[in-house]
């Protein structure tokens, strides 16, 4: 899987074309690269994940030079 | 003759501090219950000119060693040189605008354990807030604070990740572990990947809040430019630390996820991902770290963002 892996983000990286697959046609990037059904079906779910707090900021705590940033905190 | 090594060295990265770096000094050294046990390594992280780190009180000037950079480091890369040139058995890591406790020293000394990582209570300096270490949030690869006090018993105040405002850790172990990952770019993901990377390597993270920092959060009006800024790094950084450690069938979803969040930043940070040897990283973390990170999420009933289980491989 590793390596499949590794190929289908390369390819995102170098292909336009690929990384459009995987934002918005992940059933073309599966029959592509030969994703099964379950690997396929975790990712088409992964737009409903949402790293967001209500009030619309990224859930990340970030410890820099001058600042943290918080979800729903600190900013 | 020589002077004895401090016990405790804290470590500041700082980057256009001015004036807060002495600030902060200033203040652990008041708060300290034993000063002369304490020395400080700044790393200037190549500041411009006007708004480098300054300590300007003698004394404090005195414990102080100050690194200056030409080259923008990051903030990981700047603690790990700071730790460098650190001499105390124990490391006190912090940011250069912040406040401390009283005698948070003794206090540090007091709880620290061989293998326990110290997570210390973070207090907002214009509010009530206060937080209590973070969790992980996966696949997305960030954290959230916890905002309420861990429970008494010592198993139930472990956390899964430190903040880098306040992480004691004996230097010893801190260069074990290999510090944070310098193959993370300038900001973004560092703490929480040492975090579960100590984990993994048989290190435990116990909250305290006989160690309060009181640190200057960022105004909101400044985060905006700065984090657009950052943000190519910030995903660079959060697909490397899923890289080398999610199960491999949540790492394209935290990829899909960043790209359909991030859209204009996706590819570049895809690139340094594969520039920066994400993979390599992974194989080495697999073949030298005695826990997996399916050991990680059975320790902390981890869950996915939106509650699912995680799966183990």
């Amino acid at each position: 899987m590793s390596q499949k892996l590794r190929q289908i983000m390369l390819a995102a990286a170098e292909d336009p074309a690929t990384l459009r697959e995987l934002r918005d046609d992940t059933q073309a990037l599966a029959d592509r690269f030969g994703l099964s059904p379950d690997e396929h079906d975790r990712l088409a779910q992964a737009e409903q994940l949402a790293p967001r707090t209500p009030g619309g900021l990224a859930l990340s705590t970030i410890t820099l030079h001058t600042i943290t940033i918080t979800g729903g905190f600190g900013w | 003759m020589r002077a004895a090594p401090p016990g405790i060295s804290v470590v500041l990265p700082a980057r256009d501090e001015g004036d807060r770096a002495g600030a902060t000094i200033a203040s652990a050294l008041d708060a300290a219950a034993g000063p002369d046990g304490v020395e400080f390594v700044v790393v200037d992280d190549c500041s411009a000119p006007e708004r480098r780190p300054s300590v300007t009180d003698a004394a404090a000037r005195r414990r102080t060693t100050v690194v200056r950079s030409d080259r923008h480091l990051g903030v990981g890369a700047a603690r790990n040189l700071a730790a460098r040139h650190a001499r105390g058995r124990v490391l006190f890591v912090t940011d250069a605008h912040t406040r401390f406790s009283d005698g948070w020293d003794r206090a540090a000394e007091r709880l620290l354990a061989p293998g326990r990582i110290l997570s210390v209570t973070i207090l907002d300096s214009s509010s009530a807030w206060r937080g209590h270490g973070c969790r992980l949030i996966v696949p997305y690869m960030g954290t959230r604070w916890n905002t309420t006090v861990p429970d008494p018993a010592p198993h139930d105040r472990q956390v899964q990740v430190a903040s880098s405002a306040g992480t004691v850790v004996e230097r010893a172990l801190f260069t074990r572990l290999g510090g944070y990952d310098e193959g993370m770019v300038h900001y973004g993901g560092f703490e929480p990947e040492f975090s579960v990377r100590a984990w993994r390597a048989g290190a435990e993270i116990v909250h305290t809040a006989d160690i309060e920092i009181t640190h200057r959060f960022k105004p909101k009006e400044e985060v905006a430019s700065f984090v657009g800024a950052a943000r190519t790094a910030m995903v660079h950084n959060c697909l490397r630390f899923g890289t080398a450690h999610l199960p491999e069938s949540m790492i394209l979803e935290m990829v899909r996820l960043h790209a359909l969040e991030f859209p204009d930043h996706i590819r570049e940070a895809l690139v340094m991902l594969e520039e920066r040897g994400a993979w390599r990283r992974r194989e080495e973390l697999a073949a030298t770290l005695p826990h997996g990170f399916a050991w990680f999420v059975r320790r902390f009933d981890l869950r996915d963002q939106i509650g699912r289980p995680v799966p183990e491989d």
